[in-house]
């Protein structure tokens, strides 16, 4: 396991831990713990070079990879930190004053677990399957923290889900085509095809 | 061993009409020993699967086709043959409402035996009148299974199943005389002879013929048009047997036209007309899903739009076409009992769901998982079922199926969203609601685990289905098999 499946594996962790630990006070603090645990396990990765994850799935002929580069890295260091700085925020008076007002505290830090876990992913798509993927568990991640807010919230991100689902669509609709024309649905390979998709000079 | 197949349907038959009498001495024992029968024969069809490596074929009473009777069993049989009995052992009807007499009670189990006799026999059958008998058989079993709804007020269920009933009727009337159109052109009616002699129904008399079949087939498949009974019958009956209808008979009505298509009709204007019905199905199918005002109502039209999609899946000519439309298919026969299940408790109007979640958080999170997987929200198996049809259709330069099932994605995922934001709706106060029976909740829960092992397990399971798609589209072997005296 290298330090992007650490990394993966850690946020994915931390998303399930919040499941059961987010409603005490000690919880909340282990789960900014484990975020602060991600910024160090982040700082090990090296972002001049491209770290290609262990795991891998071929479905039909498609290879599903993740790697981080250093645009990875970058907004991963964003993402990470603004998980940490969120959830150090309301693990403290705020989660507790949240909790007293009936709020859903397990929610909203399942949540946020999840949308840090699949922003990560998205970011390290190797191929635009896996971006797909990573795109739409950030649009439904979302909504778990869309939905806090009460029945306004709850109209809100229903107007949200239709658009992210039609916005997915059209993605999808894009990749489907890219493949029917290259053949293929990596990055890399995708790259190094000579099919210009458009002859239009600017 | 393969000989033990023909218990596949043998057994329910006879434990169909055995079942009153045991009825008699101990109900108690006539609702065991059912579902035993169910679970023994399922374990059955799965040491064939794993002694039986190749297609075979039987030839009933050793009469060689074409003349005689045959089962052609491949790996998309044995499949469909498993469906059969676990979907029902998983639908089961367990409880009765309070007052059902015992002879009402025994009626509903009989016919259910009777239905599974039916069904299995239709996954196996190798020729197409055989392939009607079976038809019309399940056609009995379903009207009365509708009929026994019991709902309120009182003459609904009968209403329902006699307009099913006539629809039904109507179609059984199409496919007979597509059945003789087919045999007056080519003097036989086994599907490997068929496939020889395919040239004699390349004319107009043929294709009308297809069309024939193809309504009266689809009248269970939920095809559009002859898909009205739909919303009303599985309203009027219970949610189980709405389930086992939805998700188990109107796949073995679509093998019926998928076995024509393939074998017999490969023409374009074949699929074409197929493509055009499935959309348009998936179109009136999602927009009135979208418009329901009962959750029952919109799982149906949902229902009729998801066989929408697997009629364009199927469409797609080739392996593809197979491996997209068998991924459909099954993918609906997992997600869609489930939600009936579901909405057991929750069939009402969609105004009472409000905040329905609290007393069965279980139903409710099985809710959410079963529609984001029916949405194509990855790692979920809908996602790569959508995947596989779109890259078929892509492959084809279906651009207006493409555009179809996209926008009626964003309409489907309206709808069920809404459903289930209501669920968790916390801002009002609702008198306690029942939880849903324990039945119901196990029941749903295998299918959910089912659904979750695809998703960890899609490399395994989508390498199993190609093999079998690859096994179906196979014309020549299936011709050498029927008509060379078998394996």
């Amino acid at each position: 396991m290298n330090a992007l499946d650490l990394l993966l594996s850690t946020s994915l962790g931390t998303a399930l831990l919040a499941v059961f630990f987010a409603r005490s006070t000690t919880g909340r603090m282990l789960l900014t713990m484990l975020y602060a645990v991600q910024l160090v396990i982040l700082f090990k990765i090296n972002p001049v070079y491209v770290v290609v994850s262990e795991v891998s799935f071929n479905i039909w002929q498609h290879q599903l990879g993740w790697r981080f580069d250093g645009i990875s890295w970058f907004f991963a260091l964003l993402t990470i930190g603004t998980g940490f700085v969120v959830s150090w925020y309301a693990a403290g008076d705020y989660g507790r004053k949240f909790q007293s007002d009936n709020g859903a505290s397990r929610l909203l830090h399942t949540g946020l677990g999840l949308n840090v876990f699949s922003m990560l992913l998205l970011l390290s798509s190797g191929d635009l399957l896996s971006l797909f993927i990573g795109w739409e568990l950030v649009s439904w991640s979302s909504v778990l923290l869309m939905v806090l807010g009460g029945a306004a919230s709850r109209e809100a991100a229903v107007r949200y889900v239709t658009y992210a689902i039609a916005g997915g669509m059209a993605v999808l609709s894009g990749i489907i085509l890219i493949y029917t024309w290259t053949g293929s649905l990596g990055f890399e390979q995708i790259s190094t095809l000579n099919n210009p998709f458009s002859n239009i000079q600017l | 061993m393969k000989e033990l197949i023909v218990l596949t349907f043998a057994v329910p038959l006879l434990m169909a009409f055995l079942l009153p009498t045991i009825s008699r001495v101990s109900f108690t024992l006539s609702k065991l020993i059912a579902p035993l029968v169910l679970l023994a024969l399922a374990i059955m069809v799965v040491c064939i699967w794993n002694f039986h490596t190749e297609t075979f074929v039987l030839h009933i009473g050793n009469f060689i086709g074409p003349q005689g009777i045959v089962f052609y069993v491949d790996r998309l049989a044995l499949l469909f043959a498993f469906a059969v009995f676990a979907m029902t052992l998983l639908m089961w009807p367990w409880y009765f409402e309070k007052d059902e007499s015992s002879d009402t009670r025994t009626r509903k189990l009989s016919l259910t035996l009777l239905l599974v006799a039916a069904s299995a026999g239709m996954s196996l059958s190798g020729d197409i009148f055989n392939l009607y008998v079976f038809y019309e058989l399940l056609a009995v079993a379903s009207y009365g299974l509708i009929a026994a709804g019991n709902k309120k007020p009182a003459g609904n269920s009968y209403a329902a199943a006699f307009r099913y009933l006539m629809i039904s009727a109507l179609g059984s009337v199409f496919a007979l005389l597509g059945i003789a159109l087919i045999y007056f052109q080519t003097g036989t009616l086994n599907l490997a002879h068929l496939s020889e002699m395919k040239e004699l129904l390349n004319n107009p008399a043929g294709l009308i013929a297809f069309v024939f079949i193809l309504l009266g087939f689809g009248v269970k498949a939920e095809l559009f048009p002859v898909n009205s009974w739909v919303p009303e019958a599985y309203m009027a009956s219970s949610k189980r047997v709405a389930g086992l209808l939805a998700g188990l008979v109107s796949k073995l009505a679509v093998l019926v036209i998928i076995k024509a298509l393939v074998l017999i009709y490969p023409q374009d204007e074949a699929r074409q007309l197929l493509l055009f019905l499935g959309i348009a199905g998936v179109i009136v199918g999602e927009f009135s899903a979208m418009k329901a005002q009962d959750m029952t109502r919109m799982l149906s039209w949902s229902s009729i739009a998801q066989l929408g999609l697997v009629f364009i899946a199927f469409s797609i000519p080739g392996k593809a076409g197979m491996l997209a439309g068998l991924a459909v298919a099954l993918h609906h026969l997992i997600s869609k009992p489930a939600m009936f299940l579901i909405a057991e408790r929750w069939g009402g109007s969609l105004q009472n769901l409000k905040g329905r979640a609290q007393s069965s958080p279980i139903m409710a999170a099985l809710l959410i998982l079963f529609a984001l997987s029916m949405v194509g929200i990855p790692p979920l198996p809908g996602f790569w079922v959508k995947f596989l049809l779109l890259s078929g259709l892509s492959a084809q330069q279906a651009w207006l199926a493409i555009a179809v099932v996209l926008i009626m994605t964003v309409v489907e995922t309206n709808y069920l969203y809404r459903v289930i934001s209501s669920l968790y709706s916390r801002d009002e106060q609702q008198s306690v609601t029942s939880r849903h029976r324990t039945a119901d909740t196990f029941s749903a829960l295998i299918l959910a685990g089912v659904l979750i092992f695809v998703s960890v397990q899609v490399q395994t399971v989508g390498q199993a289905l190609d093999e079998i798609a690859q096994d179906a589209v196979d014309v020549k072997s299936y011709m050498d098999l029927s008509l060379g005296g078998g394996s």
